[in-house]
């Protein structure tokens, strides 16, 4: 599934202008830092409500393929900075996890 | 191949850096992407706790001729009363700042014997000392 595919949901919104053609195979929901880092994929789309610019550290580390912020949680300008320097794409939702991941199933993943 | 890198305590800005340098240099060095990973996982997570649970400290980083990766992290304290605890997964000591930004799970030190070939700590009041090697 790519990002531009997700973004057919009227909830979902790009956050920065990266990377809508990037296909991933797997999602990984996750708040806590260490259990992402250790049970994460890459070339997953991870879910999370942590928008402190760590998460951006994280995502590079796994290498995860873009960040869903859910239930309306947006980062500062400062994360949205350092994903655009690592070339990380950002999205926001107004979804809680579970909704968002009923719509991926539904729409095949 | 060395270097060394200062980590400030309560640095959660830039907390991260020196795990991206590294992992940057062992890319150019063509380190096999699966060591990578687990290199780089368990250097963030050291770092992190540098920056929550110490009072500031170093890393090295070093590359031996066999191609062994080394890491030592070396604080100047307050040092870890209990170790078995600590090593315990799910324990933490972590404060509300720390964990308001996701850290704290009490994960840390066992992602980083996982990801390690060898792993040594030792602490006292005066620092802890971590050693991390990666084959």
């Amino acid at each position: 599934m790519t990002i531009e595919e997700i973004l057919k949901n009227e909830h979902i919104e790009l956050i920065n202008d990266i990377g809508q053609d990037r296909v991933f195979h797997d999602v990984y929901i996750g708040d806590l830092l260490s259990c992402v880092m250790a049970n994460g994929k890459d070339e997953s789309l991870w879910i999370t409500v942590q928008r402190h610019i760590n998460v951006i550290a994280v995502a590079e580390l796994v290498g995860f393929q873009a960040i869903v912020f859910v239930e309306s949680a947006i980062p500062d300008q400062q994360t949205i900075e350092k994903a655009n320097e690592l070339s990380i794409p950002l999205l926001k939702t107004s979804l809680t996890a579970f909704e968002l991941s009923k719509y991926l199933i539904l729409e095949g993943m | 191949m060395k270097k060394i890198y200062q980590v400030e305590k309560d640095n959660y800005e830039d907390a991260g850096q020196v795990s991206r340098d590294i992992k940057k240099t062992l890319k150019i060095l063509g380190i096999d992407p699966k060591v990578l990973k687990r290199v780089s996982i368990a250097c963030y997570e050291a770092e992190i706790n540098l920056v929550i649970h110490s009072n500031g400290g170093t890393i090295l980083f070093e590359v031996t001729d066999n191609g062994t990766i080394l890491l030592s992290f070396d604080d100047i304290g307050p040092g870890i009363p209990n170790i078995d605890l600590a090593l315990t997964p799910g324990w933490s000591t972590a404060s509300k700042k720390a964990r308001e930004f996701g850290f704290g799970a009490g994960m840390g030190l066992d992602n980083m014997k996982n990801c390690a070939s060898t792993f040594q700590i030792e602490s006292s009041s005066e620092g802890t000392h971590l050693k991390m090697s990666f084959v």
